[in-house]
């Protein structure tokens, strides 16, 4: 009687163990696993820091992949958006104009607008680039991206003049860096409501409304279901991908303004294999390549995945190129037993 | 003529190398169900693709309730009350229904985001009119073939379709989900809908049309009413030759020695203790209703799908582990999905030909292309398919000659049982009787064959015995020389036990 009530215990634990999501389970494995290792991941000030580097990078890229990945494209050209976008920030803010520099002495603000305004036209023009050959040929989106990130970042490099540039305005660093609510402990001030994360929260919600309740996300997930019952449809597939695009360039744009403000520098290396960041983030929250899949709260999950695992390896020392491995596997590892589970059921 | 509400005059359409559409003229009627029939290529599906805006004449007129109008795009035919239900379903698997069945005009509130609480209503509300219980909530691709394509129907009505295209409707569908479509679309033509019907089953053409019209080679040959025509008149109009209605396997070649034998196979709910025996030299009949296990037995059968018990021995070996393992047992396979499962559609002919042989033909590993294309080239005679050149894609030819394809493949790894699914589904008049005669042949030269089919006559006049299977049973085994349609019918739905 009672080993009978045992078995029932343990199967009805297994179910569910196998109904939670991997990345929830993995999740866990990967904070439990860092606090073993390090007494220095498991800090309020570490959790902050995550968070603020997941807000000015994978997080808003993984949301573009997503997109990408959704409409059964890729988006290998987020990282050099990144850059470029980045750099023109970088450059409107420092560069010797006599116009601009009228406008540094007069009103600062409205030259960190203008900064941003035109790193976000960057973004758009490249995500219209990249939509606009998608939208009018057959060529993959794997290969204009692919281009198109050697652009972006090759781009960054010409208007940076081959260095980086330094940003020494701190109002502008106060958008990737600052935070409107600090706390101290252990006398250091730590920033809890970070500026980085009040944009990306706002994107993710706005997004997944967009997913769920308009006609634009719908078309996405019917596109990446079935291509050829959305056009039948009367679905504009052409116009939506090249909006979907146009969304990446603007997204990547924000990513690289956030994450010069928080390096206090615009970089052309910067962007680099974030777009596979990104792509790995959206990919562990549940995307399949083949479209139609996921939303982007699973990506935002997946995204501060990844986050964690880079800052734990971090943090325990481990070389860049080893985490580029690590996170590679952690990745198939992830989506083989998400295929293996969703098989079994 | 008042009660035409469609007429297409004089339409021509070229494609580089062939005239599609040769002048051909058709119109409908209020009310009516006017059937479209022609073997593949005749030109059918072309002419409703220009009345649906996916292809624009040539040269030609269509005339909707007497103005001449274009139609530019599928957006502009629905506006017009022109729906099409194609003959692959075109509903997107990962949304909803009732985000299906709107798919492109989703209601919205006030805010421009969709009006969900509406959406669902709305689509209830189509369902409820067909008397359906699919729950609009319900990811399409949680559905069954029949229930997807009522979701086709219900998509198409949601426009107000006073024009209804339904291009091979029943293909997919059993015998009882016929009849049910048909209720559905005598209901339709009382609710003022007019509809295009596309078939190649001759022996629906008169239960639910009113007027038949014949395209041959992009031409029209003829319209006739529904209640005069006879058959055999419209059969010669199709092809200008006469086609047997008698039985197409006269003389029964099965030997005692068994090739494939089944036992006590169960795979979930699906398949339920199954038992069946297959001789060399023998044609046995699957028969049943869509959703019975038919398909499914066939996958477990070759290794696709895993058994949860039982036992699978082909030649006295056992199989049904992996469809490598079956195609070693010399199993063929012959899918009734064959775009999916069957073909390599962007490869030529003589690829997809060799490649279940690979090994065999070429044991270094290194093709010799030279010896590929002549086994090619043989079996394009022997099989008559219709390629000048083996080299030529797939995806060019016709259904027919497609299946052709696959049948050689399994012909050149040597097979010695063959389970063809559905084999002339979606193929025309001529081409089904020369695979139906390709059949018979192989199984008098001591091939032992399974067929599946949802085509009664073809289970009547091919099979030695009759399998027939309802809800994961095989509830009954019959001769196929003494049993009646309505006997194997009585078994299939559960009227006989």
């Amino acid at each position: 009687m009672i080993e009978a009530q045992n078995a029932n215990k343990k199967t009805s634990y297994r179910e569910v163990i196998s109904k939670l999501p991997i990345t929830i389970i993995l999740w866990v494995v990967i904070l439990v696993l860092f606090s073993l290792l390090t007494d220095k991941f498991m800090t309020v000030s570490n959790m902050m820091n995550i968070i603020v580097q997941v807000s000015s990078g994978v997080g808003i890229v993984a949301l573009a992949s997503f997109l990408a990945i959704c409409s059964t494209g890729v988006d290998l050209s987020l990282g050099g958006t990144v850059a470029a976008a980045g750099m023109v920030a970088g450059k409107v803010l420092i560069w010797d104009l006599p116009v601009l520099n009228a406008i540094r002495d007069s009103n600062p603000v409205l030259l960190i607008i203008i900064a941003i305004v035109a790193a976000l036209i960057m973004g758009l023009i490249i995500g219209a680039i990249n939509g606009l050959i998608l939208s009018k040929t057959k060529i993959p989106a794997f290969i204009i991206t692919l281009a198109m990130m050697r652009v972006g970042e090759t781009l960054a490099r010409v208007i940076g003049s081959g260095t980086s540039i330094r940003v020494k305005d701190d109002m502008f660093k106060f958008i990737g860096g600052g935070s409107l609510l600090n706390v101290t402990i252990n006398e250091r001030s730590i920033g809890i409501l970070p500026i980085s994360m009040l944009i990306l929260i706002p994107l993710y919600i706005i997004f997944q409304i967009l997913m769920k309740h308009t006609r634009f996300g719908t078309y996405i997930y019917a596109i990446g279901g079935n291509n050829e019952a959305a056009v039948l449809s009367g679905i504009n597939v052409d116009r939506t991908r090249f909006l979907v695009f146009l969304i990446n360039g603007f997204l990547a744009a924000i990513a690289g303004v956030v994450l010069a403000s928080r390096l206090a520098s615009s970089i052309a290396s910067t962007g680099l294999g974030m777009e596979f960041d990104g792509i790995a983030a959206a990919v562990v929250g549940g995307a399949a390549l083949e479209g139609g899949k996921s939303t982007p709260l699973h990506t935002l999950v997946g995204a501060f995945m990844i986050g964690a695992l880079r800052n734990g390896l971090n943090l325990i020392g481990m070389q860049n190129s080893i985490q580029m491995i690590t996170i590679g596997l952690v990745m198939a590892a992830i989506v083989a037993i998400d295929a293996l589970r969703s098989e079994e059921k | 003529m008042s009660d035409t509400i469609l007429s297409l005059e004089n339409i021509t359409k070229a494609f580089p190398g062939v005239v599609a559409l040769d002048d051909v003229s058709f119109d409908l009627k209020k009310n009516e169900v006017h059937v479209l029939i022609g073997e593949n290529g005749a030109g059918k599906s072309t002419l409703m693709k220009v009345l649906t805006g996916v292809y624009q004449p040539d040269d030609g007129k269509i005339i909707l309730h007497g103005e001449e109008v274009k139609i530019s795009n599928t957006k502009q035919a629905q506006e017009r009350g022109i729906a099409i239900i194609f003959q692959e379903f075109n509903l997107v698997p990962n949304l909803t229904v009732a985000q299906n069945i709107f798919l492109g005009r989703e209601p919205r509130n006030k805010f421009g985001l969709i009006d969900m609480r509406k959406l669902i209503k709305e689509s209830k509300r189509l369902l409820d009119f067909l008397h359906s219980d699919i729950d609009p909530n319900a990811k399409v691709s949680s559905l069954g073939v029949a229930h997807q394509q009522l979701v086709e129907v219900v998509k198409a009505l949601s426009v107000n379709a006073e024009i209804l295209v339904m291009d091979e409707p029943t293909a997919a569908l059993s015998e009882h989900e016929i009849e049910t479509l048909f209720s559905i679309i005598k209901s339709l033509q009382e609710n003022g809908v007019s509809i295009i019907y596309i078939s190649h089953r001759m022996q629906e053409l008169k239960e639910v049309g009113d007027r038949i019209t014949v395209l041959r080679d992009g031409q029209t040959i003829g319209t006739r009413a529904a209640e005069e025509a006879e058959l055999d008149e419209l059969i010669r109009m199709m092809v200008g030759r006469e086609i047997s209605k008698v039985r197409i396997r006269e003389k029964n070649t099965a030997t005692e020695k068994v090739v494939l034998e089944v036992k006590n196979v169960s795979h979930g709910d699906i398949l339920r203790n199954i038992n069946l025996k297959v001789h060399e030299g023998e044609i046995v009949g699957l028969a049943g209703l869509v959703g019975s296990g038919r398909t499914e037995l066939a996958q477990v059968i070759y290794g696709i799908s895993k058994k949860d018990s039982g036992e699978i021995l082909i030649s006295g070996q056992r199989a049904g582990v992996s469809p490598i393992k079956s195609i070693k047992r010399k199993m063929g396979f012959l899918s009734e999905d064959r775009k999916r499962y069957g073909l390599s559609s962007d490869l030529p002919v003589k690829v997809n030909i060799t490649h279940a042989s690979l090994k065999q033909l070429f044991p270094s590993g290194i093709v010799n292309e030279k010896k590929e294309h002549t086994i090619a080239m043989d079996y394009r005679d022997q099989l008559r398919i219709a390629t000048p050149d083996v080299t030529r894609n797939v995806v060019a030819l016709s259904g027919g000659n497609q299946q052709k394809v696959i049948l050689a493949k399994w012909l050149c790894t040597n097979s010695r049982f063959i389970i063809f699914d559905e084999p002339t589904r979606g193929i025309d008049v001529g081409a089904k009787e020369e695979i139906h005669n390709m059949i018979n042949e192989l199984a008098s030269q001591g091939v032992g064959i399974l067929m599946i089919s949802s085509d009664l006559p073809e289970i009547m006049t091919m099979s030695d015995r009759v399998y027939v299977m309802r809800d994961g049973h095989i509830v009954k085994e019959l001769d196929g020389y003494t049993t009646s349609q309505e006997e194997v019918i009585a078994y299939a739905v559960g009227g006989r036990e």
